[in-house]
C-alpha cells in the first residue's frame, strides 16, 4: 500500500508537466492532474496488466482528458484574474519582439497533435510507448507528429531562443 | 544507403528524437543522406530545436513543488475505505498481556476489568498532565518501555495507531505502561488547537463487543469500551458530549485498524479442543471465554514455544 502510494506520488510532477501541454493552462492541467489520480487510485488495482505505470497513468490523463465534460472545459478557459499567470518577462528587450514562442505556437496545434509531441518530445516516450499512452496504432502516431512538428517549424522561429518558461 | 530524396520527415524526427541511437546503421546511414541534403539538414536542425525548447520551456514544471491538493489525493487514497484487517499490519504497537491470571476474564470479569481500565487511564491521565501536546514539546519525554521479558505467558496483539487526522487530532507519543502484569499501551494526541486526549489500548479475553461507557472525574471525562482482544478508553479535558463522541470515532478507526497476531506468535490452544491451526485472535474469544484459567495458562506456555522461534521487539511505541 504505502509502496503503491509512493510509486503514484512520484509521477505526479511528470503528470502536470504532460497535463499542462494538453490544458495550457496551469489550473486546469491541475484539475486534470486531480481527475486522474482520483481515477487512477479507484482503479489501482488494474495497472500491472499494462506494463509500466508511468505510462498507465500517461494514458489514463489523455483519456481524462478527452472525456473532461464541456463544463469543465468551459472552466478551464474561464481563468480567475487572481489565478491567471503574470506575464512572464522576457530575459531580454530583444526577445521581447519575438511574436511566438515554441508553447504558444504549441498550443495552437489541435490536442491530438499536442500530445503526440508532448509525449515524445518532452516526456521522453518511445514512439512504441506514446502510440499506447494514446491508445493509438504507431503509424497514426507517425503522422501526428510529422504533421505537428511540420506545422510547429512554420509557426516557431528556431533563428530566437526560447522566450520562456512555462510557469 | 538511403537517398537524400526519400528522406521523410519521420526519418529526420527519429533522428532529432534519438530515436534511433539504438539502430547505429540506421543512424549513420540518414546522417550520412542528411549530409547529402541541405534542405533535410535544415529541417533537422529545426526539430532538434523545437526539442530543445519543447523541453527548456516546460522543464520548470518538474521542480515545482506539487501542490498540497494533489498531494492529498495520494496521500488519503486508502482513507474511505479502509480494510478492516491487515492494513498496515507492520506498523504501529504490540500490546501485550503477561500472565494469565492478569487478563481481562471478559464475562465474568466485566464490570471490574473495566474499571480497572478507567482508574489506571485516570490515574495515567493525571499523572502525566491532561494537555499532551504541551508536554511534548521536548523530545526528551519518550518514555523509554521497560523491557519485556518474554516469559513463557506472553500473547501479543499487533495494532496501528488509529489515525485520526478527519477529527483534527494527530498522534504525538506512544508509550508503553505497566499495570501489574498487564501492559498497557497509551498513545497521546493532540489537535492544533491545544485540546488533546490519552487513549489507553489493553488486552484482553473476549470477543463479545461492549458498549461505550463514559464518566467524568474531577474534570476528566473517561470513556471506556471494548472490541475484540482490546479493551480501551479515552481520558480528555474535552467537555463530555465532544469526549463521547471522540471516543466513537477513535473506536470505529480501531476497528478498522486492528490486526490479527502476527502468525509467529499465534498461540498454540490445542488443549483446548479448539482446531490448532489458522486460528487468529479476533476469532478466539469464544474458547477463551469457555477456557479455565488453568487451561489457558497451559496452553500459554505453549505459544511461547513459538515465539522463541520468531522474537518480535518487546513493546513498539516506534
Amino acid at each position: 500500500m504505502q509502496e503503491t502510494k509512493w510509486l503514484i506520488a512520484r509521477e505526479i510532477p511528470r503528470l502536470r508537466r504532460y497535463a499542462l501541454a494538453l490544458t495550457r493552462d496551469p489550473a486546469a492541467a491541475d484539475d486534470l492532474v486531480q481527475d486522474t489520480l482520483e481515477r487512477a487510485i479507484r482503479k489501482r488495482h488494474l495497472w500491472k496488466r499494462h506494463g509500466s505505470l508511468r505510462g498507465w497513468l500517461y494514458r489514463m490523463l489523455y483519456n481524462v482528458f478527452l472525456n473532461q465534460t464541456p463544463r469543465r472545459q468551459r472552466r478551464a478557459r474561464e481563468i480567475d484574474l487572481d489565478d491567471a499567470p503574470e506575464p512572464v518577462a522576457p530575459e531580454s528587450p530583444e526577445a521581447g519582439l519575438l511574436q511566438r514562442d515554441i508553447v504558444t505556437a504549441m498550443q495552437a496545434l489541435p490536442a491530438e497533435q499536442r500530445a503526440a509531441i508532448a509525449l515524445t518530445a518532452v516526456e521522453g516516450l518511445s514512439y512504441d510507448e506514446a502510440a499506447a499512452a494514446l491508445d493509438i496504432p504507431v503509424g497514426t502516431l507517425r503522422s501526428r507528429l510529422s504533421r505537428g512538428r511540420e506545422r510547429l517549424r512554420e509557426t516557431f522561429d528556431t533563428s530566437e531562443p526560447p522566450v520562456r518558461q512555462v510557469k | 544507403m538511403t537517398d537524400p530524396d526519400t528522406l521523410d520527415d519521420l526519418d529526420l524526427l527519429a533522428l532529432a528524437d534519438g530515436r534511433l541511437d539504438d539502430d547505429p546503421a540506421r543512424k549513420a546511414d540518414v546522417e550520412a543522406a542528411v549530409a547529402r541534403c541541405p534542405g533535410a539538414a535544415a529541417r533537422l536542425a529545426d526539430y532538434r530545436a523545437q526539442t530543445a525548447a519543447l523541453r527548456a520551456a516546460y522543464a520548470g514544471k518538474l521542480a515545482e513543488p506539487v501542490p498540497e491538493r494533489l498531494q492529498a489525493v495520494v496521500r488519503d487514497m486508502d482513507r474511505p475505505r479502509s480494510r478492516p484487517v491487515m492494513r498496515r499490519a507492520a506498523a504501529g504497537i504490540v500490546a501485550v498481556a503477561a500472565g494469565v491470571g492478569g487478563w481481562f476474564l471478559g464475562q465474568e470479569g466485566g464490570d471490574s476489568s473495566r474499571q480497572a481500565l478507567l482508574d489506571e487511564s485516570y490515574r495515567q491521565f493525571v499523572l502525566r498532565g491532561s494537555d499532551p501536546a504541551a508536554s511534548t514539546t521536548g523530545t526528551a519525554r519518550q518514555v523509554v518501555a521497560p523491557g519485556l521479558d518474554w516469559g513463557a505467558e506472553d500473547v501479543a496483539i499487533r495494532l496501528s495507531a488509529p489515525d485520526l487526522s478527519s477529527e483534527g487530532f494527530a498522534l504525538v507519543e506512544k508509550r508503553a505502561l505497566r499495570e501489574g502484569d498487564d501492559q498497557i499501551v497509551a498513545l497521546d494526541y493532540a489537535a492544533e488547537d491545544g485540546t488533546g486526549f490519552s487513549l489507553f489500548i489493553a488486552p484482553r479475553w473476549e470477543n463479545r463487543p461492549g458498549p461505550i461507557v463514559d464518566e467524568e472525574r474531577d474534570g476528566v471525562t473517561l470513556a471506556y469500551w471494548h472490541d475484540g482482544p482490546l479493551a480501551s478508553s479515552i481520558a480528555t479535558r474535552l467537555p463530555q458530549e465532544q469526549a463521547r463522541r471522540l471516543a466513537e470515532r477513535v473506536r470505529k478507526a480501531m476497528q478498522d485498524e486492528t490486526t490479527a497476531p502476527p502468525a509467529a506468535i499465534e498461540p498454540d490452544f490445542r488443549p483446548l479442543d479448539t482446531p490448532p491451526a489458522g486460528v487468529l485472535a479476533d476469532t478466539l474469544g469464544d474458547t477463551g471465554a469457555r477456557g479455565t484459567a488453568e487451561s489457558l495458562g497451559d496452553s500459554g506456555a505453549r505459544g511461547a514455544g513459538s515465539m522463541e522461534a520468531a522474537p518480535l521487539p518487546a513493546v513498539a511505541p516506534e
